[in-house]
């Protein structure tokens, strides 16, 4: 039977410890999208990019609302928060537009790869073409912000059975390309050492709001029960909550002042570490991974 | 299967976007104006589509939202879409009488051909004639004949004008979809704008080979198409959505230079009985608000043009 094979079972019950820094019980983050979708993308294997024969002005024209208009209110709402974005990015952006990429720099937001294009999948690629592909964005992201590339997300969750080793190999520090877990978890991968961080796909605006087609009233709603469990759970051992979002669906004129309040309530509780992907990742990683590992009795894993 | 080399190939990337249908703008880092000629702050405009379903509409290979879905004949889907035109479409033009506001009525031109009455009851409103193609069985698609496009641009364009007396200066494909050329048929046969793109919050300019059309935004995740027919979403949340969202782009005009919107009805949807009341309080909060410039989708393109461009 066909099973990813990254992990051990892990029971969410008598698991080691995980303290946040400042004593905190949850770890929140905002994965923020950062899309670039091809007018003309080459077709694929595996799955059609658009869903209308092309031009699919009605959805291109959608998801481009983010970079001419939605990006800028986003980034506002975050930084009068003091939430830092931590980005999901189609690395030719900072080709396309550096505008963008140059304020995610200024507000200090973590930059990572979500691939180069969204229209780009990892599908039938080998694992040199994946490799390819990770040190193009590596070495984009180092040009365009100086940071290193720690954190991966498929572009359009598009990852197959070897992406995860080959992102080991790589150096990348942690993957969202798995939905297992509310805290981070260490990866089996057969060279190097890769952590899970949790993703929230639930959370995702994308699904959420243009897939099931439920309202933001709903979503404001689900977003604070989220805050309010993983708290609690936290106060036993830490906890992270991550809110997946795309510009071009949260900030809608008619939805941004709900992520405001979203933001409001979970800035508001104590026991909430503002954090980024990376620092989550590193404080896991320097503190927790190891006894992880040794409690699932998985390897040690070779230092990279 | 392996992948071909090509398919890392990225022979588009450059600054810019990577086509040449209009220039990137960072609505938020982009000095505007701080208002409208008129002083207002938010053009709204409120685009009706007005729209014939033929009872056999092919299904492929697009569908549009409202196509005929039932299995066989759909008695059903096309007499309730008749019921937009016969009935629905009345109480909308007395909502929108009610709250002093005109509209822009996007025909499909089969539907002025069938029901003139509809395009005199319009003009005698004061509301923009608009073309939205011939009718939803003949959508602008893909790689379609380019011919067979032209004609029915043109078809559409012809019958609106000999029906309403009026020169036909708007655009709105009909089930929001076009084909690879739409956009440069629509400059050629000399239309003034689009209204297909729900990209922006203010008015900018499409280019292709036939020259400029100004493209005007569609409110896409309020239009009553998405919102209550394909995602289902409760009515009190439509109206609550759309009142918010008006406000937020007044708040945001004031601060950063003029914004524009749009409300996408459709009568067979949104003038239902038990709708209405929903739509009367929306138009009521628009009403409510000095900063709004209620006009067609022409008046605001021209202003946007003259002024704001």
């Amino acid at each position: 039977m066909r099973e990813p094979g990254h992990y051990p079972y892990a029971p969410y019950t008598g698991r080691p410890k995980i303290t946040w820094p400042g004593g905190n019980r949850l770890a929140f983050w905002v994965g923020a999208n950062i899309e670039f979708y091809e007018w003309a993308p080459p077709p694929s294997n595996t799955r059609s990019v658009w869903y209308q024969p092309e031009p699919d002005i009605t959805n291109y024209s959608h998801r481009d609302y983010g970079n001419r208009v939605a990006f800028d209110r986003m980034a506002d709402v975050m930084a009068d928060h003091g939430v830092r974005g931590s980005v999901s990015l189609n690395v030719a952006l900072c080709d396309h537009l550096p505008g963008i990429i140059d304020r995610c720099c200024e507000l200090e937001w973590e930059l990572f790869s979500h691939g180069i294009y969204n229209t780009r999948y990892l599908y039938d690629m080998t694992e040199d073409q994946q490799r390819e592909v990770i040190r193009d964005a590596r070495d984009t992201i180092k040009r365009a912000s100086g940071q290193t590339l720690d954190g991966w997300l498929s572009p359009a969750v598009s990852n197959i059975e070897t992406t995860q080793h080959v992102l080991a190999e790589e150096g990348i520090k942690y993957t969202l390309d798995l939905m297992h877990d509310d805290q981070p978890t260490p990866l089996n991968v057969r060279a190097g050492k890769l952590i899970s961080i949790p993703y929230a796909i639930e959370l995702n605006d994308v699904p959420f709001f243009n897939f099931r087609g439920l309202s933001t009233s709903e979503y404001v709603t689900a977003c604070k029960a989220q805050c309010d469990q993983l708290l609690e759970e936290g106060e036993e051992s830490g906890t992270v909550m991550c809110l997946p979002l795309h510009p071009y669906v949260i900030a809608q004129p008619h939805r941004i002042e709900a992520f405001s309040e979203i933001l409001d309530y979970i800035c508001s509780k104590s026991g909430v570490w503002l954090a980024t992907g990376r620092e989550i990742a590193d404080h896991f990683l320097d503190h927790h991974e190891a006894s992880f590992r040794d409690w699932l009795g998985m390897d040690r894993g070779a230092t990279a | 299967m392996t992948l071909a080399r090509t398919y890392l190939d990225y022979s588009k990337r450059r600054p810019g976007l990577d086509h040449d249908r209009f220039d990137y703008r960072r609505l938020l880092r982009t000095d505007l104006p701080a208002t409208w000629p008129n002083g207002k702050l938010l053009a709204l405009s409120i685009s009706i589509y007005v729209e014939y379903f033929p009872m056999d509409m092919p299904r492929e290979p697009i569908l549009p939202p409202g196509g005929m879905q039932r299995p066989g004949t759909s008695f059903w889907d096309y007499t309730l879409r008749d019921y937009g035109n016969r009935v629905a479409i009345f109480r909308l033009m007395k909502a929108l009488g009610s709250a002093g506001m005109r509209a822009t009525a996007a025909f499909n031109s089969e539907a002025a051909r069938r029901y003139p009455m509809l395009v005199e009851e319009a003009k005698a409103r004061g509301w923009e004639v608009a073309a939205c193609g011939v009718d939803m069985g003949q959508l602008h698609y893909g790689d379609m004949d380019e011919a067979r496009e032209r004609a029915l641009i043109e078809q559409s364009r012809q019958v609106l004008c000999d029906l309403s007396g009026q020169p036909v200066h708007g655009w709105y494909s009909p089930g929001n979809t076009q084909s690879k050329n739409t956009q440069r048929l629509v400059t050629e046969a000399g239309f003034e704008y689009l209204s297909d793109w729900a990209n922006d919050d203010l008015a900018y300019w499409l280019t292709s080979s036939a020259g400029r059309i100004v493209s005007m935004p569609l409110n896409l995740e309020l239009s009553d198409r998405r919102f209550l027919f394909e995602q289902n979403q409760p009515l009190d949340e439509w109206e609550r959505r759309s009142i918010i969202g008006i406000a937020y782009l007044c708040q945001e005009a004031e601060k950063r230079g003029i914004r524009q919107t749009s409300l996408n009805l459709t009568p067979w949807i949104i003038a239902q009985p038990y709708r209405i009341a929903s739509l009367k309080r929306v138009l009521a909060a628009i009403a409510a608000r000095d900063e709004i410039w209620v006009a067609t989708t022409g008046e605001i393109a021209a202003a946007w043009k003259e002024f704001g461009e």
